[in-house]
Order: C-alpha cells, then structure tokens, then sequence
C-alpha cells in the first residue's frame, strides 16, 4: 500500500491504515527507537504510542513524508521513553555519549522560544544541506538516528577514526555556523 | 546527560535529510542478516583452510574465496567470481581515473619514501623512522593509489614485515592510565590555557576563519558512474588538510565505494617544533600518520577555488600523529570488560605550523603507561589467522565478511577486569586506517 493510500484510509478513519502503517514502517521505526532506548519492551511500547500519535494526528495533519512523520513521532516518543528511563537511572551510555557530545549546543528551550527553536532548526538544515553527502549521513546517523559510531562506519564505509573526525569536526563548525549567524552566544 | 534538548530539536531538521540517511541505515540492516547465514553456512568449510581471509563487503551479499588461500568454494556460486573480478576491474579504472585526475590538478610533489601511504598503523610501523625522519625523493605521488583496497590484497605482507615482527617474539602487558595533562606546560608553550573537552587538549585557535571547499567530479563509464571528490578545509592561515575522496558507484551492485586516495607529506622543519612540543607533555613516543603538503604546492588546486589565498610555500603545515609503546602504535581501545561497547578513542594529535610557529594544536587521549603486568610471548601471524578461521564470526554477530590487506601489531588501550591495560594486539586490515578484526596477541581471543 503507498503513502497515499494510507493517508487516505487514515483521514476516513479507517483502522486498516494503521495495521499498514506498522506493517510499512514497523522495521524503520524500531531502528530508530532501539538506539535509543534499552529494552525491546520499550521499543514495542514507544511503537504503540507512535501508532495512536499518528491516529490522533492525521487529520487534521496531512503530511508531505509520511516515512518521515511517522519516524519523526516515533523518535520523539523514544526520547521521552528515555527520559522515563533516566529519572529511573536506566539510561543508555551511548545515548549519555551522544547528548554529551552536543553539550556545547543550546539546551534552554522555551514555550515562548518556539519562533526561535523554528529559525535554529532552519539554520542548522541549511548548514547540513551544504555539506556532502556522506558527511550529511554521518551527521544525521549520529544526531538524529542515534546510531553507534560502529554501525554508522559499517552504513556508510568510513572507518570508525573517520566518522569520529567528521562528528567532531563537524560539529564545531555547526557551532561556528550558528555563532556566525547569531543564534548562540 | 547533558543536552537531550538539543538532541530533541533536531527532531525537526530538513525532511530529505532524515530520509536519505534513514534508506541507508535501513538498508544495511535489511541486507546484514542474509550475509550472517551465509557466513555461518560456510563456517566449517572454512576451518580446516590455513589463511583467514574473507570478502570485505559490508553491502556485498556473497563471500569470495581467494584461490591461493582456500579450497574451492564447494557451494554453485559460479557467478561470484567473475562478478567479484569485474567489480575490481572496474575500481581499479576508477583507481587510473583519479590518478589522471590528481596528475592534471596538482603540481608534482616530493613524497618521502618512508611516509606511511594509508596512515594505517602498520604501515607507520614499518615504515615511519622513530626519530621523524622524512627524506625527500622525486615526485611519484601516484604511489598514493597502492591503498585502492583491490590493489593491496596481494597478501598480508602490507604492513607487515616479517624481519621486523621477529623483534617481536616477546612483548608487555601494561597497566596504563590516561594522562592529565599539564596545562602549566601548555600555556607556557602557547601563552594561551588549553581548551580541554573530555581527554582532549586544544588551543582555541580553532575558533579563527573556518573554510571548507568541496567539489564533486562526476565521471561515467561503462561500469557505471564514478565521481571524484575533493575536499579541503582552510582554517586559519593555511590548510588544516586536504582529503581526495574517490567514491565510486557501482550501478550493478548499487553499491558505493569510497576510498581515501591522498594523503600528504610532511616537513622536517614543522616535525621538530611538533617533536618539541609534546616533550613538554612527558617522554611521550610518537610516529606520524599522515603526510601534509605546503601551500606552494596546492596553488595548482587553488583554481577550483579561486576566493582562497593559498599563501606561499612555507607557509603552513599540518601533521597528525599516534602515540606509540615499544615502537608499536597504539591504537583503538575497547572495554572488554562488560558489553557496553565503549570504544576508547584513540591516542592522537595534530598541529598546524605557520610562519608564526604552531597555530593549532590538539593532544588527545594519551595514555600513561604504568608498570609491566606480564612480558609473554606472543602469536604469530599465522597462529593469529588460524584463530580467525576458526572462530569468526561469532555466533549471533552480524557478519564482517572480508579479505585483508595487511596485517600489523599494535598496542590496544582496554578496559579488562583488572583495569586499564595496555594489551599487544595483531590487528587485521582490509582497506582502512582501522584494523576489522583484532586479536589478542598473547591469548589469542578475538577482541
């Protein structure tokens, strides 16, 4: 079934659409969600969330990129499902790693700031889009997918010294970037 | 944790770019299982051959059996082989393209014989004198295309000196520690406090002007399309480093190949003041890992980008290195000790020299090395290859199907049971920098 078609079940609230859904990104969505959290029940439960999300959502949303939508809410209900599991002290350390890795970044995020959070996300696609290809992948396989440095060297073919170089090196010129452009002090 | 809201933000970057690189990591995983089974199948057929050698393919579905090291492949693969040679034939014409292109693009440049042409750790072993020596020799640059993975797997030898691992019949376990560094040192050496993240020591120059250029050369083929890319950063008074890509894709197999084809030569004027410079920090051992080139010698490179002052020659250098115990390298670490997969990133260090003297310099992860734990003799390489026949890949591992290029000795930082040590280790090589699959020297496990 395409993402029209699923669409177009979910806006006639008809129940098939989510079986397909899971059936279609089911496997995407646990890639996204076991790097984030531990437990394989934690995955199948930020699954069930995502799945209702997406029922609550569409309508009144009806997205460009459903492959993206869906993964965007699955990843969001991941980190909450981590922020649950930390209160706990059950954390990840590859997940401590990756958010240690971005302390440099702003972290002071408000209700209010929302035009802002807006003008930052677009500052940093912009910044991506300008980068190569594979140095895009690395970036987003870390920061967005939460991946191991590992895996990430075995999906894109770098060595694993490479994709250290590259977050590192890239990462400071994000900062740099965004300094330039006035979004952090 | 640190910063889990920025993490969360991200969750709104550009649409396309989560989509592409969410297709590759998908399809990575679709394709891993299948290599699995047909790994394990093959296990026992492969126990009783005397070499390890198996198809590096991280998104190739079939393994290739070398004839000179194993037997015949017993299950009907007869399209394999050829399928296998056409792809090498192919890459090896992408190899001679990139060598055209780096001879029009670049003026000849001296490169010392005794450089390390991958930076892969052996090599530096072999090949890189302790004191940082580099004599010069007439331009043949395009020595640089022996690291083409196709072309360096001639045998293990890559790497590997027999004569010189012979000095090796015995070597230490140490206890090891990371360094804290004196940062009185530092700022007396660089009038300027270092910036310290984790095990990591830099000046701030970093912060000075920051410039990437990049341009992708597409080129095509019967074999399918190829593009060359070139990327060289420009950072502060001079080149921080410059890295020809070679990325090659595959239509048949839609597979894409990318591999490092230039890496640079150094100075003996910029090695010294480098050499001085970490004498303050300790008796700490080093060997370089990459060449760097002068400005001179990119203004040729300088017409794809024609808003950057290339300066004169002389101007600027940049060098990496590794730190190294006994003469070895040491490299990579691991905690062996629990399964939480934390690699320990390497013992490493650049500068950037100028006219003005070091402008940037970063020392990261140095270990101290403590006392000798146990002296041992340690495997030969064909003990070592044996282990990996035997027992790789483990069960339930996603596979690494691969041939090596060379093989080497290296010091491996790890976390053991009883602490930090400091484990000699034979490291197998394909094409990179870092070993695939390294085992303990002394024990004989796969770490």
């Amino acid at each position: 079934m395409d993402d029209n078609q699923i669409i177009q079940l979910l806006l006639e609230r008809n129940e098939e659409a989510l079986s397909a859904v899971s059936q279609k990104y089911g496997r995407y969505c646990g890639l996204i969600a076991k790097n984030i959290v531990d437990s394989p029940t934690d995955v199948e439960e930020c699954m069930n969330e995502t799945l209702l999300a997406v029922w609550n959502s569409i309508p009144p949303n009806k997205p460009n990129n459903l492959r993206t939508y869906i993964g965007t809410i699955m990843r969001n209900n991941a980190l909450n499902a981590l922020k649950r599991d930390n209160a706990q002290k059950r954390g990840g350390k590859e997940m401590e790693e990756i958010t240690d890795e971005l302390s440099a970044f702003p972290s002071d995020y408000s209700v209010e700031s929302i035009a802002e959070q807006h003008e930052l996300l677009a500052e940093i696609s912009a910044y991506l889009n300008r980068l190569s290809e594979c140095r895009q992948k690395v970036f987003v396989l870390r920061y967005w997918y939460c991946c191991e440095v590992s895996e990430i060297s075995a999906v894109t073919g770098f060595t694993e010294a490479n994709v250290y170089n590259i977050l590192k090196r890239e990462r400071k010129k994000l900062l740099e970037y965004l300094r330039k452009r006035g979004m952090m002090n | 944790m640190k910063n889990e809201e920025f993490l969360r933000l991200l969750s709104g970057i550009d649409e396309k770019l989560i989509e592409k690189a969410g297709k590759d990591l998908e399809n990575y995983h679709k394709t891993a299982p299948r290599y699995a089974a047909e790994v394990n199948s093959r296990k026992n057929t492969q126990k009783s051959v005397s070499a390890a050698v198996y198809t590096e393919a991280e998104k190739e579905d079939e393994v290739v059996m070398r004839p000179q090291y194993f037997r015949p492949d017993p299950s009907p693969k007869s399209g394999t082989k050829f399928k296998r040679v056409m792809i090498a034939a192919a890459a090896v014409v992408c190899v001679v393209a990139a060598g055209i292109f780096i001879k029009m693009n670049n003026k000849p440049r001296t490169v010392s014989p005794n450089e390390s042409v991958s930076g892969g750790a052996s090599e530096n072993q072999s090949n890189s004198s302790p004191d940082l020596q580099h004599p010069e020799i007439p331009p043949e640059v395009e020595k640089v295309y022996e690291i083409d993975p196709i072309q360096l797997n001639e045998y293990l030898s890559k790497g590997y000196d027999p004569e010189k691992v012979k000095q090796y019949d015995k070597l230490n376990v140490y206890e090891c520690s990371l360094m804290q560094l004196d940062k009185n040192a530092f700022l007396d050496f660089f009038s300027e406090p270092p910036t310290q993240n984790g095990n990591s020591y830099s000046t701030d120059s970093e912060s000075g002007n920051f410039f990437i250029y990049e341009n992708t050369k597409p080129e095509a083929n019967e074999n399918g399309e190829h593009f060359i890319m070139s990327y060289v950063s420009y950072h502060k008074k001079g080149i921080a480093s410059y890295q020809l890509m070679f990325d090659y894709f595959d239509k048949e197999t839609n597979e894409d190949v990318k591999t490092n084809v230039l890496n640079f030569a150094t100075r003996e004027k910029m090695e010294k003041t480098v050499r001085g410079v970490l004498s303050q920090f300790g008796d700490i051992e080093f060997q370089l890992t990459s060449r760097v080139v002068t400005s001179e010698e990119f203004s040729e490179a300088s017409e794809k980008a024609p808003d950057i002052n290339w300066g004169t020659a002389e101007d600027f250098y940049y060098v990496d290195g590794i730190m190294t115990v006994d003469g070895l390298p040491v490299t990579y670490g691991k905690n062996t000790y629990s399964d939480d997969n934390v690699v320990i990133a390497p013992t490493s260090f650049y500068a950037i020299y100028t006219e003005n003297g070091l402008v940037d310099f970063e020392l990261n992860n140095v270990w101290n090395i403590g006392g000798v734990i146990s002296e041992s003799e340690i495997l030969t390489l064909e003990d070592a290859e044996k282990i990996i026949a035997e027992q790789y890949p483990p069960e339930g591992q996603a596979p690494r199907q691969m041939i090596f290029g060379k093989a080497a000795l290296y010091y491996r930082a790890s976390y053991t049971k009883d602490g930090l040590q400091l484990i000699p280790c034979w490291g197998f090589y394909v094409n990179d920098a870092d070993p695939k699959i390294t085992v303990n020297a002394i024990t004989g496990e796969i770490l």
